[in-house]
This record gives structure tokens, C-alpha cells and sequence, in this order.
């Protein structure tokens, strides 16, 4: 296994990638470096696409120095070369000039074994979405062998701090979910928390310091406008989306203790949720919209719980461990991620609320703050390095494969996976 | 959800290995069926950051900040144990010493800001800071001091006195401090 270290620089920050765990028994797939048959194209379709299958950590990408052939076409491959090195499924593509556009790729995915194309498409290509293309094509070759819809295409966002003496600077990013085109979308002097993505991935709704109590904002991604919702002068938190979009479930200090509500955004009316003596925060929505999963310490220690809206019944769900917080829900509303502790420091839990089976998938000593893919097959996470820098984590959810995420000059941390766009 | 994928390649392994001896020295099979096309990708539609509201850094002189750089107790600071927020241990009195300074002077008011160490949620922290300072704030009002003269806020665990992943430091975090206005 290798280890693989992507390095950005770009205006605002230096975002460094590492893949730290790999899986055995990986697909073997090689992507031959495509042909070029524009002018000034320094681009490089093959790599782009070779990290992407190879974080997945469900390919093992061969090495394009061992390449027996280097074609560009699927009839000009001799299957059996590529089947003697093992090597099951190979990508072959071209740059090509466009009318449309600045040009356009095309590539095929063949299965060597059977001596056939599993699929291949013509893409038209604009200079400045190259990436969004390439992840593009790494999403189709992952479905087409795994399955599984793709996640390379899909969308991150995450806050970052920089701390200086008497100054600091909070900044809420959108980036690709492998780190690079990294947006800052909001910058403050004070503190800003909780993103949490609306279900159509045009909004973020966020905690903001900046009338110096914590408040929930909603911002419009593409036209950068903010709204305070709901728009109280008290302090309000830990904002979550209803699966339609349409309420957000926030936290609200009321009296002498922080309960749950509702909040429909056009009618602007709010509506109590949680009634416990104790903390109930980190509300987070069941996706078929009829629970709400969220962190309340009515026990004691902060324990997770389910609360249905139309019956208003509550059940307690997590009994491993004295800590067990800020919950995420897997698309299909099965598995239940969570910040969890049983004595031996913050991990990372997987509940599988069906069977009741839990599981821990990290070994940290500081991991917080899970956020699903969108196609539930990695977790996003925030941990702290030893030299106390705040990083991200993706790990497969089986545990297994391990990406990093980290900022040079500075924290990061609180991510939370884009949904797939609607 | 991984036996699930299991499943899903276990066929798929089955059929490579069957096919893998008739395909040997088959006539290599030449795809013709066309390509398809997809439509083109927009490159994004975040806004860039002239468009999103943009505040400017500017160098704060933190007025909230007592702390002594050593990290010693300081004498506005009520600490608390692990998650909670209950107060154990006053021994300088310090709720008696401001609702008493609040008494004799009518008209000032007092914010009590919560913190919490940096273990575990942020969110969750940010209840437990406030449900700190809820606390303080309940025993002044028990000396007489009133509920609107007392503001309570939380800042949960981003505002650390101390910054080493240790008990030394998350004990000085975990604190209520009181500010005078």
C-alpha cells in the first residue's frame, strides 16, 4: 500500500490530503493516461480519476509505469495482456476538440474478462470544470463496479479558525469533498458553528457569534444573502433541516434550560419540540421526516433519543458508554453516527438502528462531529492532531479506510457532507 | 452495509472466474455500440465571496479576558467539574462577593458566560456553558440580586483559556466567569 499526499495551494488556505488505510483484496482497475488531440491542455484526466477510485479504498489503481499497453481506444486493448497482470477492468479516453465547448472528453470502462465495454460516455468539457468532470467520470466507473451511487462530485462544507493573539477570524467554507475549491462563504470575527446543509444543497444554515450570543442564520448559497431564523433575540443553536426543507429543528434558550423546537421558515412561526429538565440539543431529522434524533442529558449523562412528531413518544436509543452526542442519520434513515464515549476518549459510533448492533469505527482520543455521504458509505469527521490542530477525517463505514483532511494555518473542523443536488 | 456490497460483488466474482477459461482464446469482441453523451456540467454555483455578506478582520481588544497567562485561578472565574453544571466548589464565595457589590451598587449589571472544555459535541458544549451560567445565575437571584440585571450567555468550548488536551487545561475551561457592566 502507498501512500498518497495531494497538496492545493490556492488563495486562501493549503488544504493537504492523505490517505493513511487502505483495503486489502481491492478491485484492480487500471485508468491509462487518455490521449490528447487538443492544443494546451495540461490537464490530467487518468491521475484525477486514479486518486478518486483509490481513496474509495474499493480499487487498487495499478500503477500507470507498469502498463503494458498505453491505448486510448477500447478496440485496440488485447484483453488477455491485461487479464495475465490480473487487472479486471481497464479505462481508456481521449481529449477531444469540441464545437459546443472548450472540448470534450470521452471514455469507456472495459471489462477485460469478458472482453467488454461496461459503459462509456462523451462528455463536453469547459476549462474551468475540468475537476467536476473528472469526478464526474469517477462516479459513473465507481457505480458501474460497485453499485453504489458515486460521492466524488458531491460537496463539503466545514468551519476554520485562525487564532493570532488579540485577532481571530472564523471562516464557514464550501469545498469538493476532497478538499480543493475550497469557498469561503462567511467570514467573522466571532465564532460561527453547526453548519448543516439544506436537503437541495442551495442553502446552509449555521450558528453565528456575531451579535455575541450564538444565533442561527440561514444563508443562500448562491446569491450570499442570510437570513436570522428564527428571528429571536434569543440564543438559538444546533440547527437541522427537515427532509423537505420546509421547518428547521433548532435549539432555544427558553427560561433556565435549552429545549428543541420546530421552525417553519415561510411562516416564520416556531413551535416547541423537547420539554426535559435537562439539556436537549442537537436535533437532527429522521429522513423519511417523521423523528427527530437528538442529544438530550435527561439521564444524567447526554444520551441520544428519538422523539416522533406525530405521536410524540419518546425512546431512548443509546446505552453504551457515558457519552453519547451529536447524532447523524445514514440516508436510508438505518444507521445512527455519533460522537461516543465509554471511557477511553471521544470516538466515533455506528448505531444500526434496526438490529441495535454498536459498533466504534475510530480510535482517536478527540473525534467529534459524524456527518454521512450522502450515498452512506463514508463518514466525515473532526479530530484533533497532536500538535492541537483541528483536522477532518473520512473514514469508510466499516472503519477501514481513513482519508485526512487539514488546513496549514489553522483549525478545522465541524464538517458536514453536501447532499447529493436535486 | 458492507455485507451488503459483499453480495453485490459475490456474483460478479463468481462469473469472472467462469469466464475467465472460454474467454482465453475468444475472439476479442469489439464494442460498437456509440458512446453516450452527457450533458455539460456547470462548474458551480456557490457564490464567490464579493457576493456573500463579508465582515472585516479587524484586531479586537478582547474585553472579556482576565486570564493569567499561566493559567492560574482567576478572581471572576467559578470552575466546574465535568459535565456539569453544578456548583461544588465556591471557596473564595465568589456568587456571595458579586451579589454583594451588585447590591450596593443599584444600578450595575452583571453577564455570566459559560464555557465548556473541548471534549466531545460543540453544540453540546454550547448547552452545557449556558446551563452553567443558568446556574450562577439562579444563586444570585437566591441573594436577592434580579433575574434582568443578570445576563447569561455561553460561549461552550471556543473561547479556552487554555489550549493543551489535558485535564490541567479543560479544568480552567470549564467555567463561569463574571463580568461586571
Amino acid at each position: 500500500m502507498f501512500l498518497l499526499t495531494l497538496t492545493l495551494n490556492s488563495a486562501h488556505a493549503t488544504l493537504k490530503i492523505e490517505v493513511t488505510h487502505g483495503i486489502k483484496g481491492a478491485m484492480p482497475i487500471a485508468i491509462i493516461p487518455f490521449d490528447i488531440q487538443v492544443n494546451s491542455f495540461d490537464e490530467n484526466f487518468a491521475k484525477l480519476i486514479s486518486n478518486d477510485l483509490y481513496k474509495s479504498g474499493f480499487f487498487e489503481v495499478m500503477q500507470s509505469y507498469n502498463y503494458p499497453q498505453k491505448v486510448h481506444y477500447s478496440h485496440n486493448l488485447k484483453y488477455k495482456v491485461w487479464r495475465d497482470l490480473g487487472i479486471e477492468q481497464v479505462v481508456v479516453g481521449r481529449v477531444l476538440p469540441s464545437i459546443r465547448s472548450d472540448y470534450a472528453v470521452e471514455f469507456e470502462l472495459v471489462d477485460t474478462v469478458r472482453g467488454k465495454r461496461i459503459t462509456g460516455y462523451k462528455i463536453p468539457v469547459r476549462k474551468e470544470s475540468f475537476r467536476k468532470i473528472a469526478h464526474k467520470i469517477s462516479d459513473i466507473i465507481y457505480e458501474n463496479l460497485t453499485g453504489i451511487p458515486g460521492i466524488f462530485g458531491t460537496r463539503i462544507a466545514y468551519i476554520s479558525s485562525i487564532k493570532e493573539k488579540h485577532r481571530k477570524k472564523f471562516t464557514l467554507n464550501v469545498a469538493d469533498m476532497d478538499g480543493y475549491n475550497a469557498v469561503p462563504v462567511y467570514i467573522s470575527k466571532r465564532e460561527l458553528m453547526s453548519p448543516a446543509w439544506s436537503p437541495d444543497g442551495k442553502y446552509l444554515a449555521y450558528v453565528s457569534f456575531e451579535k455575541k450570543h450564538p444565533q442561527v442564520y440561514i444563508q443562500n448559497l448562491a446569491k450570499g444573502t442570510r437570513v436570522r431564523a428564527p428571528d429571536i433575540d434569543n440564543s438559538t443553536s444546533a440547527p437541522a433541516w427537515s427532509p423537505d426543507g420546509n421547518m428547521l429543528a433548532v435549539t432555544i434558550s427558553v427560561g433556565n434550560n435549552l429545549e428543541i423546537f420546530t421552525y417553519e421558515i415561510q411562516t416564520r412561526t416556531t413551535k416547541r419540540f423537547t420539554q426535559s429538565l435537562g439539556i436537549d440539543t442537537e436535533a437532527i431529522w429522521s429522513p423519511d421526516g417523521k423523528s427527530i434524533i437528538f442529544t438530550s442529558n435527561r439521564s444524567g449523562k447526554p444520551h441520544l433519543y428519538r422523539k416522533f412528531l406525530n405521536t410524540g413518544k419518546t425512546a431512548r436509543l443509546t446505552f453504551k458508554g457515558v457519552y453519547n452526542a451529536d447524532a447523524d442519520i445514514s440516508p436510508d434513515g438505518r444507521y445512527v453516527v455519533m460522537t461516543h464515549n465509554a471511557g477511553q476518549g471521544f470516538k466515533i459510533g455506528l448505531l444500526d438502528t434496526k438490529t441495535g448492533y454498536f459498533r466504534v469505527l475510530t480510535n482517536g482520543m478527540l473525534d467529534e462531529a459524524p456527518s454521512f455521504a450522502p450515498n452512506g458509505r463514508m463518514i466525515l469527521y473532526a479530530t484533533e492532531q497532536k500538535q492541537g490542530y483541528g483536522i477532518l477525517v473520512a473514514v469508510s463505514e466499516d472503519g477501514r479506510i481513513k482519508q485526512k483532511l487539514s488546513l496549514s494555518d489553522g483549525n478545522v473542523r465541524e464538517p458536514v457532507w453536501a447532499p447529493y443536488k436535486k | 452495509m458492507y455485507k451488503k456490497l459483499f453480495i453485490i460483488f459475490a456474483p460478479f466474482i463468481m462469473l469472472v472466474s467462469c469466464t475467465m477459461m472460454d474467454a482465453e482464446d475468444a475472439p476479442v469482441e469489439i464494442p460498437t455500440e456509440p458512446l453516450l453523451t452527457l450533458p455539460e456540467i456547470d462548474a458551480g454555483e456557490v457564490a464567490p465571496l464579493e457576493k456573500a455578506e463579508y465582515v472585516e478582520m479587524e484586531v479586537i481588544e478582547d474585553d472579556t479576558v482576565t486570564a493569567n497567562e499561566d493559567g492560574s485561578v482567576r478572581e471572576n472565574t467559578l470552575y466546574f467539574d465535568y459535565d456539569s453544571a453544578e456548583v461544588n466548589y465556591d471557596p473564595t464565595d465568589l456568587v456571595g462577593m458579586f451579589a454583594k457589590t451588585m447590591v450596593s451598587n443599584s444600578d450595575a449589571t452583571i453577564r455570566l458566560e459559560g464555557h465548556a472544555d473541548e471534549r466531545g459535541s460543540r453544540a453540546y458544549n454550547l448547552a452545557l456553558g449556558e446551563r452553567r451560567a443558568q446556574t450562577v445565575k439562579d444563586l444570585m437571584m437566591l441573594r436577592d440580586i434580579e433575574s434582568d440585571r443578570i445576563s447569561v450567555i455561553s460561549y461552550g468550548e471556543e473561547q479556552p483559556v487554555a489550549t493543551s488536551h489535558d485535564e490541567d487545561s479543560w479544568q480552567q475551561n470549564r467555567r463561569v466567569e463574571f463580568i461586571l457592566e
